[in-house]
């Protein structure tokens, strides 16, 4: 499956190019055999090169793809990244990353869901406090949780399906700018949310929350949707009620470092980061019109979080016996514990088209052997 | 530069560890050698996410076989580059399955005129567009054979090794 874009020359920058190297319509015919009126239709957009004549353009005028094309795509999927701060996003990532979410589409027909339907999504997404807190209040119903009730990585993978999303578990390292990522594509108005299983249990469990804000919010992009996908895995984790509650029990105690160690119990029995309550703690105050709790002196707050990572352990570790785990044990836990239809739809896709490694390699980022050995599981 | 066949990351992983070593050596007297592109190495080197049989490529002596493959001059790397935006272009256009470092091994073989070795679908869907050559691996194994680098023995044992991959892959 193809997609229909409507390419065009840029014509000025060809022009350009075509004028510094004292190159005529005609010359250019002549060295990539085609005539004067084929280049001139070609500039004029009523015709567009077919990919050897186009490269050769290329290589002639010495132009990339970007510069020498216009390419017109509404339909392009959206694409959204996790990176720890400070990580550069590589050459080249945000064009495989393109490819990637393309070759997505090619799994929507062997998807377990009516893609004929919308998915139930928010009517009037926007980042409120008053709406985000009852969005995720919602959330939390569905998931029959009470105030207090730990929202667990069950409960958060078990909600995904009913969005026509998709979990995709992988393998990423902890190299930073491969954290997590987000497609969406609206063509099939699916999503595709990519795990990485190399993350911190409660960096999991967090992006794992922040993406079912994205989810249910698809229309919100850039800073807007990602403060609200902040804001709703905050309020799903911790919500509203259970701030308040922590907050006047805070306020009761005098010394910060009672303070800080009273939130890091609340943290280890919600299994969420002491820096995600401190945070949910500034925005209820702030709602309130209250003065924040002030934690971060002598950096107290910062050495809890730290403290408590410490002792965290990977997300991967909870679902496999021993790392790295075999090619047939990752497909078979992770379709089971993130209740995903990933692979199924993979093995589908393979049979039926039999396409190689390179459909495993491209999607999931893997290297040629780990590809082999999946394709030998799936295909 | 010595004129090269480029083999994809699929024929790299066919063909390496039962025809060790594989780089860098005539296919057949005074005919190119087999190539393959530095990204692929820098890949293998960086070891398996999966545990199992197919982590031999971080090896050492198969570190060895696929150091300094391919040595460009500047024109042939901007050529590389240019060449790779627009095949990656096309790749996503017509959703074709190649991986990132087989699209990089198709533009090395379009800026170098060489023969490309790839048993991907997709990957010699898009080397036809940009007439780049192409080989399957069994027929490389044939040219091989003939340029007498293997002998029929080892012709025979990859057969069987493929054979019994084949039938594993279908029948489970």
């Amino acid at each position: 499956m193809g997609i229909q874009r409507d390419n065009r020359l840029n014509r000025e920058i060809a022009l350009e190019r075509m004028s510094a190297r004292g190159l005529s319509q005609a010359d250019v015919g002549r060295q990539l055999n085609v005539t004067r009126q084929t280049v001139s239709q070609w500039l004029h957009g009523e015709r567009f090169p077919r990919p050897d004549k186009l490269l050769r353009l290329g290589r002639l005028l010495e132009l990339t793809r970007d510069q020498l094309v216009h390419a017109d795509d509404d339909k392009s999927p959206v694409c959204m990244y996790r990176r720890k701060a400070g990580h550069r996003i590589p050459q080249g990532y945000l064009a495989e990353t393109q490819h990637r979410a393309r070759l997505l589409e090619l799994l929507v027909p062997h998807l377990p869901y009516d893609c004929m339907s919308r998915p139930p999504t928010l009517i009037d997404p926007r980042l409120d406090h008053d709406y985000v807190e009852k969005a995720a209040e919602r959330v939390r119903d569905l998931m029959g949780k009470g105030t207090e009730d730990p929202v667990e990585i069950a409960d958060l993978v078990g909600h995904y399906r009913q969005h026509h999303a998709v979990l995709v578990p992988v393998f990423w390292g902890d190299t930073g700018h491969e954290h997590g990522l987000h497609v969406y594509l609206p063509s099939s108005m699916t999503t595709w949310v990519y795990v990485n299983l190399m993350s911190s249990f409660h960096d999991f469990k967090f992006w794992l929350a922040h993406e079912l804000g994205h989810v249910k919010a698809p229309g919100l992009r850039e800073a807007e949707g990602e403060g609200f996908a902040d804001a709703f895995a905050g309020a799903l984790l911790l919500p509203g009620a259970a701030v308040a509650r922590l907050d006047n029990r805070l306020r009761r105690l005098t010394r910060t470092a009672s303070q800080v160690a009273c939130l890091h119990e609340s943290a280890r029995r919600l299994a969420i980061s002491p820096l995600t309550i401190y945070y949910r703690l500034a925005v209820h105050a702030r709602a309130c019109g209250h003065e924040p709790l002030r934690l971060d002196q002598d950096q107290l707050i910062f050495r809890a979080t730290s403290a408590f990572r410490q002792k965290d352990r990977l997300a991967a570790q909870d679902y496999f016996t021993s790392l790295p785990p075999g090619a047939e044990e990752y497909v078979a836990t992770t379709t089971t514990a993130l209740a995903t239809p990933f692979f199924r739809a993979v093995r589908a896709h393979l049979r039926q088209t039999g396409q190689g490694t390179g459909f495993l390699q491209s999607v999931l980022q893997l290297s040629a052997g780990d590809a082999q050995a999946l394709y030998e599981v799936l295909g | 530069m010595k004129p090269v066949i480029l083999l994809d990351s699929s024929a790299y992983f066919r063909l390496a560890r039962p025809l060790h070593p594989l780089l860098k050596q005539a296919v057949e007297p005074g005919g190119p050698s087999l190539a393959t592109v530095a990204a692929l190495d820098q890949q293998c080197r960086r070891g398996a996410v999966f545990a199992g049989e197919h982590n031999w490529a971080a090896l050492p002596e198969y570190v060895a076989d696929r150091a300094r493959c391919l040595r460009l001059g500047a024109r042939e790397r901007r050529e590389v580059e240019i060449s790779m935006s627009y095949m990656q272009a096309a790749a996503l256009e017509q959703a074709l399955a190649v991986a990132p470092v087989d699209l990089l091994t198709l533009a090395h073989a379009w800026a170098l005129r060489a023969e490309l070795v790839s048993d991907e679908k997709d990957l010699q869907t898009l080397a036809r567009q940009y007439d780049v050559a192409l080989l399957s691996t069994s027929m490389l194994l044939v040219r091989l054979r003939r340029g007498g680098r293997i002998d029929e023995q080892q012709l025979r044992a990859m057969d069987v090794f493929w054979g019994e991959m084949v039938t594993r892959r279908f029948t489970g």
